[in-house]
């Protein structure tokens, strides 16, 4: 069986071909979920063979059709790849983030494994790890994985869940007026280099920070962001509070460039259908540009990014993104390469950001409860690094990553320190 | 001239487009943020009003109980475009 990969697929596929080229590890990423209890590892790996069995998709590799367009080959039910869970043992002195960070930053055995399951156990709790390779799902995919793995262990319930996809071989000109569009746009971003950390291309591991503001501290967030942005403005507002941070650290490297330009992901869609999208990926890209001027004014740095982002929803940009993306699809995965960084002159963003709500929806996985939900993006390189907002029941996780070398621990704890300092700001 | 009514059920056919949802499921007296609207999606409505009823509802100083509900938002249109 095959399922048509869509032009982002593509370039997900062609940042993993990037971060295999530098460091032997693709664009991956890691989900963790903090429980209160402790599942019980046999039965975890029983149940997720058996899960794992409905979904030879997990099991695919790319391939190319007789019509060039790239398409992912899903092998026959019978031919699945054995899974095994692994479980590590921490004493109390043991910082689990450090086996969480080893996990992600590993390859993955081959090339038609893309997911690797651990569960780690600490006298406190036990935190289940689930590193997956971005090619075959994004980050809200994967938690929206393991709900529907915990509704299947819970009621042997598996509701259907959409696989195909058109090979998008029609349309041609509304694409190339959509390539035309993003065309302009990036040349009218790219006429400054953006401030950017020396890139570490000889670094192979991620290292990632993370903080998680209780309820109480997220809804305070919240309410800051609405006082200072508006209703419904909070992922601006974090994205301004973001750069304003970085800001004070690349600033004080004295590094050069007029202005940061930072990616930002988004998706658009409701929580109903992540449920049925579970597989490859379906974000778009907004593309804000701070001003080295405005960075450490926050109200005009805040105006300045809702202006952008109004602007980027009228004209339509996401759709023009995702639209213009499947021309890219006829190129082979170098040459994509070569052309996003050669579009980008070189420096692809200062760093990337996102803000992802929870596809999680439910209390436990398997008998234990979720306390917290935890995301480590490995983040391509360039730029090597980026700040990742998550939520999960309404209370809100940052997550810092980036290249080994790219920030010295002051630096990355200032960071967090300083991100963490939102919810206390006046 | 569209009236309050008009606009109301304009915003919840967007609204109901925008969370790829039923429109009959969208009550006009329910706070957005409870409908499941995220800032993307609401800017998505602010461009749509915008387009639709020519008004820049992000300059035009609004306040909390005008973007409260999707009935508070039509009378608001309403009241600018009168």
């Amino acid at each position: 069986m095959k399922r048509y990969l869509t032009g982002i697929d593509w370039i997900v596929h062609s940042l993993d071909y990037a971060g295999k080229s530098q460091c032997g590890v693709g664009n991956a990423s890691e989900i963790v979920l903090e429980l209160n209890g402790r599942p019980d590892a046999e039965e975890l790996q029983t149940a997720l063979v058996g899960f794992l069995q409905k979904f030879p998709v997990v099991n695919g590799v790319p391939s190319r059709a007789l019509n060039l367009c790239p398409y992912w080959k899903i092998p026959a039910p019978g031919k699945m790849l054995p899974i095994h869970v692994t479980t590590r043992h921490l004493e109390e002195t043991d910082d689990p983030s450090l086996s969480m960070t080893a996990q992600v930053n590993t390859p993955f055995e081959n090339k038609r494994t893309h997911l690797a399951f651990y569960l780690l156990d600490t006298p406190e709790r036990a935190f289940l790890c689930m590193t997956f390779d971005h090619r075959l799902m994004d980050a809200r995919g994967a938690e929206a994985f393991l709900a529907l793995f915990q509704r299947y262990y819970e009621k042997n319930d598996l509701p259907q869940v959409v696989l195909e996809e058109p090979s998008h071989l029609d349309h041609w000109k509304e694409n190339f007026l959509a390539g035309q569009q993003v065309n302009r746009f990036f040349l009218g971003l790219s006429k400054d280099k953006p401030r950017i950390l020396p890139l570490q291309t000889h670094s192979r591991d991620c290292r990632f920070l993370s903080a998680s503001f209780d309820a109480v501290q997220s809804a305070r967030i919240v309410e800051i962001a609405y006082e200072q942005a508006g209703y419904l403005m909070l992922m601006p507002f974090l994205l301004a509070k973001t750069i304003q941070v970085m800001h004070r650290i690349v600033d004080s490297r004295n590094t050069e460039g007029p202005a940061y330009l930072v990616p930002v992901s988004v998706d658009t869609r409701p929580q109903d259908t992540v449920n049925k999208e579970i597989f490859f990926n379906y974000v778009s890209f907004f593309f804000f540009r701070a001003g080295v001027e405005s960075a450490g004014d926050f109200p005009v740095l805040l105006e300045n990014i809702k202006q952008q982002m109004y602007g980027q929803v009228s004209a339509k940009l996401p759709e023009a993104l995702t639209k213009a993306s499947l021309l890219l699809r006829i190129a082979p995965l170098p040459m994509v390469n070569f052309f996003l960084r050669r579009m980008s002159n070189k420096s692809f963003a200062s760093f990337s950001f996102s803000f992802v709500g929870s596809a999680y929806d439910l209390p436990n996985f398997m008998r234990g409860e979720v306390h917290n939900i935890l995301h480590f993006p490995r983040v391509p390189n360039p730029p090597g690094i980026g700040v990742f907002f998550t939520q999960f029941k309404g209370k809100l996780n940052v997550t810092l990553s980036y290249f080994d070398g790219m920030l010295c621990n002051d630096e990355a704890l200032q960071i967090i320190a300083e991100l963490k300092a939102i919810a206390n700001a006046a | 001239m569209v009236n309050t009514k008009q606009i109301e059920e304009k915003l919840v056919q967007r609204v109901a487009a925008i969370l790829s949802t039923d429109a009959v499921k969208v009550k006009p007296e329910t706070p957005l943020h409870t409908l499941g609207m995220d800032s993307l999606g609401f800017v998505e409505l602010l461009v749509f009003i915008e387009k639709e009823f020519k008004i820049k509802l992000m300059e035009s100083g609004l306040e909390r109980e005008d973007f409260k509900t999707i009935r508070a938002l039509a009378q608001r249109i309403s009241k600018v475009n009168e």
